[in-house]
């Protein structure tokens, strides 16, 4: 088991957004973290990778918390955020060599891994270019760039195919899948629901800072008793069923 | 309605400066400003006491001065990078905005004008022969050539072509020259008759653009956001300004400053700063400026201990300066979630004040040793700096930081 939520209430003030929410990423496992504007989707990840601290409940990946070793928990985690946060006064290269310092990975090792991925992501002749003159979906490749570097155990994913052209949108799905398939844990947040239903082993919903469901797909249909119905559909029959609660 | 904007936008805006000036005027600034302001006008009236009026180039000089003090005051359109999107509706209303804004843009400039004008009068008088009773007109005439200026600046956010831009400004500077020249070197009040004409003619043009011309949306927004970025950049020597955005530039020929550092772990956060520091032009300005203020001052002061005295106060001065280094990239959640400790980035900005005084400390020893034309100095300047960077870096610092953190 690589991430272990147990009984997470946090958030930002004294309400708390998420309450008592618990789930499990595993090994080999990419699971969707869905919901709806204001779910908690975001206020999770944030309390996964430290920005927050949980109020009540703990977060381990790999049985440990940033509590007990605030190092070693954040070598663990490769995060990619929604919008994309580069330095502006350092180029891609040094990009991508400030990420290999951070998480001491040897220089020579985190180029060569950075080889292809920049073949994959056509950045490879723009190592000398500053983020100012990067569009939006190049910055964002360089964010997926820089987390796979890493090559953590575990890989927090928000929103990831927001201003990304289809052809990186292929390239990143391929290479969640490789990590996969390599063992480590991936959890990604997203509203495109046609490609989570395709590539997420399991499901996370999450609905006014609760869990509304978790689970594969034939799970879902039957908690909404929607058989044979697309994660799209359950996902609507989740906004109806917000509308008709009010 | 776009009055209304504007000056409701206007006191927002003086109300921000004024919370940053009570930064920007704490105690060692005021003393600094104080003893310069002495010092100058003191040096200045010894001057005027021995200058009569067959001194050539006094004329030139206030003449210069004059034009130069033009340049000073941009307009404030306060416009933000919002309105191209939802005042666009309101274009043809912007004439209103604008001419709001010409209004509240004069306050400043008038005061400079009022300060250039005296400041010269003396030296006026004392190559010409004229009296005070001339003041008025200088006053009035850098006001007409300020005003006409402005009316220049005012049409720049309108969509003209490139040549219609130039001409317009090529005739402001050439009517500003033949005012001041003719009402400094042969009679004021012609001067001011020429400025009266240049504003006449600069406000037909403007009220033309006012009627036909389209405004240039994106121009004013980027005008506007270079004016406030050099006030902020003033202030942000003083205070923290969030959201100032600097320039960055490439500086490949400083390269060599950063190749030494061992590209590991332990370095993350030195080779994260330096590399910043040398790109960026917020730190490293800075720096160049206060170094450069102090060899300049020093290189003029032969007197030993004395220049002992400013050099320490300027090397704890930059060091001071460098402090806020520390908290540079807290805003960037991906260093927040680096696996590096707190302590590697408090060595970090240890190393790397340490580096810059000790770089400052080397050319202030060079210019001392010249300007006092002796190497007899040279050990007791040493030892003193070795000592003050040591206690700056090892001890202030770290307390310092403990507060900042």
């Amino acid at each position: 088991m690589s991430l272990a939520i147990d009984q997470l209430t946090g958030g930002y003030g004294h309400i708390p957004v998420l309450k008592e929410i618990s789930f499990d990423v595993n090994q080999g496992e990419i699971v969707g973290l869905i919901g709806l504007n204001g779910a908690g989707k975001s206020t999770t990840i944030k309390n996964i990778i430290g920005l927050l601290t949980p109020q009540k409940g703990t977060i381990k990946i790999d049985g440990e918390t940033i509590k007990s070793n605030p190092e070693s928990y954040r070598k663990k985690i490769g995060y990619i955020p929604e919008t994309p946060f580069l330095y502006e006064e350092l180029t891609l290269k040094e990009h991508i060599e400030i990420t290999a310092m951070a998480y001491d990975i040897p220089i020579e090792i985190a180029m060569s891994r950075a080889e292809t991925l920049l073949k994959t992501f056509r950045l490879e002749n723009k190592l000398a270019w500053f983020p100012a003159n990067f569009s939006k979906g190049m910055k964002q490749k360089v964010m997926v760039l820089c987390a796979f570097l890493v090559q953590p155990s575990l890989y927090i994913i928000d929103e990831p195919f927001l201003g990304l052209d289809p052809l990186a949108i292929h390239a990143l799905l391929e290479l969640m899948d490789e990590m996969r398939k390599q063992g480590a844990a991936i959890l990604m947040s997203t509203h495109i629901l046609a490609t989570a239903e395709k590539f997420c082993d399991r499901f996370v919903v999450l609905h006014e800072g609760r869990i509304r469901a978790v689970g594969d797909l034939e799970t879902l249909r039957s908690e909404f008793q929607l058989p044979g119905s697309s994660l799209d559909e359950i996902y609507l029959a989740l906004t109806k069923e917000e509308g008709a609660a009010e | 309605m776009m009055k209304q904007v504007y000056q409701k936008r206007a006191q927002a805006h003086q109300k921000k400066m004024m919370r940053y000036l009570k930064y920007v005027f704490n105690d060692h600034f005021m003393l600094v400003c104080l003893f310069l302001l002495g010092g100058l006008s003191y040096s200045y009236s010894e001057a005027v006491k021995n200058v009569s009026t067959d001194f050539f180039w006094g004329k030139w000089l206030i003449a210069t001065v004059f034009l130069l003090s033009l340049f000073l005051g941009k307009m404030a359109t306060l416009a933000e990078e919002a309105d191209k999107v939802f005042l666009l509706p309101k274009e043809r209303e912007m004439p209103r905005y604008l001419q709001q804004a010409f209004k509240h843009s004069i306050g400043l400039p008038l005061l400079i004008c009022f300060f250039v004008s005296g400041a010269s009068m003396p030296l006026l008088i004392a190559v010409s022969g004229w009296t005070y009773a001339m003041f008025p007109f200088y006053f009035v005439l850098l006001l007409l050539l300020k005003i006409s200026n402005l009316m220049v600046q005012t049409r720049e956010v309108f969509q003209e072509i490139q040549l219609a831009r130039q001409k317009s400004f090529g005739i402001w500077l050439i009517g500003s020259m033949i005012s001041i020249f003719s009402s400094v070197f042969w009679v004021p009040w012609l001067g001011v008759l020429v400025a009266l004409f240049l504003v006449v003619y600069q406000y037909q043009l403007l009220n033309q653009t006012f009627r036909e011309a389209t405004i240039d949306w994106e121009k004013m927004i980027k005008l506007e956001q270079a004016r406030l970025r050099k006030i902020y950049q003033f202030i942000h020597l003083f205070t923290d300004v969030p959201g100032i955005s600097t320039n960055v530039k490439r500086r490949k020929w400083l390269d060599f400053l950063v190749q030494p550092i061992k590209k590991n772990h332990a370095n993350t956060y030195f080779y994260l700063y330096s590399r910043s520091f040398l790109r960026g032009t917020e730190y490293s300005g800075l720096f160049l400026r206060l170094v450069m203020i102090a060899a300049v001052i020093v290189l003029f002061l032969p007197e030993f201990w004395v220049a002992l005295g400013i050099m320490c106060l300027f090397l704890y001065l930059i060091g001071f300066q460098l402090l806020p280094l520390y908290t540079q990239f807290d805003y960037m959640v991906m260093t927040r979630l680096y696996p590096v400790t707190l302590q590697q980035k408090k060595v970090a900005v240890e190393k790397l004040v340490g580096y810059l005084l000790s770089m400052a400390g080397i050319v202030f020893i060079v210019v001392s040793t010249i300007a006092l034309k002796s190497m007899a100095y040279f050990g007791i300047i040493s030892a003193t700096f070795v000592i003050e960077i040591f206690l700056f870096v090892k001890i202030y610092l770290p307390y310092r930081l403990r507060k900042l953190a």
